[in-house]
């Protein structure tokens, strides 16, 4: 879908600053926090949504300057969109993005990692959401060989225990794999 | 392009990639790495991936998953130039194998261990892999240990094939069994089931049927006598056997063997130009008949396969 931008100018009653790790600050919109569920809950906890109350910047350690940049460009694409429904997550034949979001997300699989774990740190459902479905849509129609390819996953030493097949080790990480497990988002530490 | 590392992002993002792929595409990806391997382990038993189901045939040897939203299907094909997926079809995965049954063995195996869904149900030929079916049985034993359903065909006599296959496997709720088998066989069926269909039924006897309580019973090409139905009936109205039948239809002879097979007491006869709607069955005619509870049925004919007639009750 699509919406129109009517344009706002941010004043100092319905704006918040945030200081990015690499310490630049971005003025934000209030109402573009709506989208953010760390930032709505952090605004409403200092309650920076009264005028009468000192807003201090807020640090965000995990969120560089250039993924800060990039995510406002997505919250203010997303301005006036509805309030973002997350459905039962299942596998569907038909993921379909729009040219904008294609184009948004048409950058290099590390700016995309780091992207996603930014919207997962900021609980931002709907650009957290379609990062994972392009992701998943990478692998549509590709065999274990394939994917591999895809994930940049290097060769292992073992072999398959069924087919005997080689089969490989992420190098990229630690051997145990699984980190702790924690099925839902934890906020920054404000 | 350096790869996205998938595998490294946070639970909560694993589980929402893992679970818009489709179930082949996570089985694929499991088998990239021994971590990737231990990931889809452990999302596998949560929702949505821990819901899919698979159906194994190892008549036209495929393993389908099932899941709520799709159907997914890994074939086994000795075509080497069909291998990968079918016209750009990610639902379906041509493999290549000369050994039809070993590939599908191990693949079923893998996922089996891997994602744990459960078999809901398994197709068997005696007949097309003869040397193959005791260690067909043997795999199911060990790795898949229970199904819903089976469904067991051949063109051979499988006497020997369906005793070592149902002593070993346990079957759940239904079987239909559609392979020939001697004309003295015993058939030892697993206990509980609710459901079953025998095409081939000519070495049924009256007092196998009369040990059977199952919800729903068909038996083609039967022998047994219209006068054993009509006691097989008589013994359901008065509450002596068969007391879960919801279902039951049988082949017989002709028309003219209903009026004796009927021949019942407080039978009441149904209207011939009115259609009533029994269980989703169109039930034109046929009669009515009551068991000693209370419980109504209605008995009726229609032409069945080849040309045979259908006997039909539908416990009301």
């Amino acid at each position: 879908m699509s919406c129109e931008e009517p344009t706002t100018s941010p004043t100092p009653e319905n704006n918040i600053t945030v200081v990015s790790s690499d310490g630049k600050e971005f003025l934000l919109d209030l109402k573009l926090t709506e989208q953010s569920e760390t930032l709505a809950r952090l605004i409403s906890n200092f309650e920076y949504d009264r005028t009468d109350v000192k807003k201090d910047p807020v640090p965000l350690g995990n969120i560089t300057s250039a993924q800060m940049q990039k995510i406002i460009e997505w919250l203010q694409h997303h301005r006036y969109y509805p309030k973002w429904e997350q459905n039962d997550i299942h596998y569907s034949t038909s993921f379909t993005f729009e040219t904008w979001v294609e184009e948004y997300l048409n950058i290099p699989n590390n700016e995309m990692f780091e992207l996603l774990n930014a919207a997962n740190y900021l609980n931002i459902p709907r650009l957290f959401s379609t990062i994972c479905r392009i992701m998943a849509s990478r692998i549509t129609g590709k065999s274990a060989e394939q994917i591999r390819t895809v994930l940049n996953i290097k060769t292992d030493v073992k072999n398959d225990v069924y087919t005997g097949i080689p089969i490989q080790e992420d190098s990229s990480s630690s051997e145990d794999g699984m980190s702790e497990i924690s099925l839902s988002p934890s906020p920054p530490p404000i | 392009m350096k790869g996205f590392p998938l595998l490294c992002l946070p639970n909560v993002a694993l589980q929402e990639v893992l679970s818009t792929m489709n179930p082949l595409e996570l089985v694929f990806l499991s088998k990239t790495s021994l971590k990737a391997q231990k990931v889809a382990k452990f999302f596998s038993k949560q929702k949505p991936i821990s819901q899919y189901s698979i159906i194994l045939d190892f008549e036209n040897p495929s393993l389908q998953i099932d899941g709520t939203t799709t159907k997914c299907l890994y074939d086994i094909s000795n075509l080497k130039y069909m291998e990968g997926y079918l016209n750009n079809d990610d639902e379906y995965y041509v493999k290549y194998s000369k050994n039809h049954i070993t590939a599908l063995m191990e693949f079923a195996r893998y996922v089996i261990e891997v994602f744990g869904w459960p078999v809901r149900q398994v197709q068997l030929n005696f007949g097309k892999f003869r040397n193959k079916n005791n260690s067909i049985t043997d795999f199911l034993k060990i790795h898949v240990k229970n199904t819903d359903f089976c469904i067991l065909d051949g063109d051979i006599i499988a006497d020997r094939y369906a005793s070592y296959f149902f002593k070993n496997f346990q079957v759940t709720v239904g079987i239909v069994l559609l392979s020939k088998m001697s004309a003295n066989f015993r058939l030892i069926l697993p206990q509980h089931i609710h459901y079953l269909d025998i095409q081939e039924s000519d070495y049924i006897t009256y007092d196998q049927i009369n040990n059977f309580n199952f919800d729903v019973l068909k038996l083609c090409k039967t022998k047994i006598t219209n006068q054993e139905l009509n006691l097989f009936f008589k013994n359901w109205m008065a509450s002596k056997s068969h007391i879960n039948l919801r279902s039951f239809l049988i082949s017989i002879e002709n028309l003219e063997a209903f009026d004796t097979i009927a021949d019942l007491p407080d039978v009441i006869k149904g209207d011939p130009k009115t259609v009533r709607i029994l269980h989703r069955e169109q039930v034109v005619g046929g009669c009515d008949i009551k068991r000693n509870d209370g419980t109504v049925a209605t008995l009726y004919t229609k032409s069945g396969e080849d040309g045979n007639v259908d006997l039909i009750l539908i416990v009301h």
